[in-house]
């Protein structure tokens, strides 16, 4: 049960409360068990948050210095890939608002280039039969994002191609797979009225 | 950590010694990865900490010694991991529920905690990291994330409050 002082707990614990506010808690203290119970919690909270150690798990492996090393050692030319990337997200964001979503943008996994392409392809179709219900500024916003993404995912395969074991622009390629899959399966959402 | 070979692994660094930059990232990824496990969540820390020092790298330029190295790098570390975390958070679907956290990989600290800090809302999570786990004040906390001093004391009460719920939810089941 919480009273007019449960929520004031962690402003006393850190000296925020006003001195005539702090004695009139801690008059309330000596008479309400559940405040009592609720700052002696607040204590341990604040504690056990302080006391969070850097554990086993945060030690430096060799494995991550060499993804480092790797990634300080690339050419800088790999630097174009992020600002594709935001070209492309940006160019989802005008489609996603001329979309109008109802639900919050969902992104999955699309690290399996056949699945990836599956996908994709049964999407594309589905548009295809069904683009002539889009508005012709959202198909507009729609081709605009497609060929922003596009061409973000064409740098990325050919980073890729130059430096195989980029653990960057490998993620920054599956980013792109979710973006280009959110993108086709809210067109298509609002094309067919159906949610895939 | 001494400020001695930091500054001259630095400096080393800083002129393009990649050996150097390894030394100092030996002494210091371990409160860079913590830092990460602590605001991206336990399955992001590795990608947090290697953006990290990848833009450490590139920034070394900058770092003049005025403060010690672990300073300017803890520095770096929240502007670059805050702006992952504001980053993951519009990729991901912003419904977090606990039984989806549930099925994250631990990292062996303290789960239930991780979870319930993983839960609390956007905004929230890094005010109570910043103040309570790594004792940023209220007046850093506001300037690193462009509020105001009390907009940040009411996230932390908020916060704080939330994670005594979650905690105390996880321990009754």
């Amino acid at each position: 049960m919480s009273d007019a002082w449960s929520d004031r707990l962690s402003e006393y614990l850190d000296g925020e409360l006003p001195p005539g506010e702090a004695r009139e808690l801690e008059l309330h203290l000596r008479d309400c068990a559940v405040c009592r119970h609720g700052l002696t919690e607040l204590k341990a909270l604040v504690a056990r948050l302080a006391a969070d150690p850097v554990l086993a798990a945060d030690q430096p492996t060799s494995q991550e210095w060499q993804a480092i090393r790797r990634a300080i050692s690339a050419p800088r030319r790999r630097w174009m890939i992020p600002s594709a990337i935001a070209a492309a997200l940006a160019g989802l964001a005008i489609a996603g608002a001329l979309l109008r979503p109802r639900e919050p943008l969902r992104v999955e996994a699309a690290a399996v280039p056949a699945v990836y392409d599956r996908a994709t392809g049964e999407l594309e179709a589905i548009l295809r039969d069904n683009k002539a219900q889009l508005r012709p500024e959202t198909v507009q916003a729609l081709e605009a994002s497609l060929a922003a993404i596009d061409s973000a995912i064409s740098q990325a395969e050919r980073a890729l191609a130059a430096d195989p074991a980029n653990d960057y622009v490998t993620r920054s390629m599956g980013q792109l797979r979710d973006a280009r899959l959110t993108v086709l399966r809210r067109a298509v959402a609002v094309a067919t009225g159906k949610e895939l | 950590m001494t400020a001695g070979p930091d500054l001259a692994d630095a400096r080393l660094a800083a002129a393009g010694d990649a050996e150097a930059f390894g030394r100092l990232y030996w002494r210091h990824a371990a409160r860079v990865k913590a830092l990460a496990r602590r605001l991206l969540g336990p399955s992001d820390a590795e990608d947090g900490t290697q953006e990290v020092f990848v833009r450490a790298w590139r920034g070394l330029g900058k770092f003049r010694g005025e403060s010690a190295f672990g300073t300017w790098l803890h520095r770096l570390a929240v502007n670059v991991l805050l702006r992952e975390l504001e980053r993951s958070r519009r990729r991901m679907t912003e419904d977090i529920s606990l039984e989806t956290l549930a099925a994250e990989p631990g990292s062996s600290g303290d789960p239930d905690l991780e979870r319930a800090l993983a839960a609390l809302p956007a905004g929230v999570r890094e005010v109570v990291v910043l103040h309570d786990m790594e004792s940023y004040t209220h007046d850093q906390i506001g300037r690193l994330l462009g509020i105001g001093q009390s907009a940040s004391k009411m996230r932390l009460h908020r916060g704080r409050s939330a994670l005594r719920g979650l905690l105390a939810n996880r321990e009754q089941r």
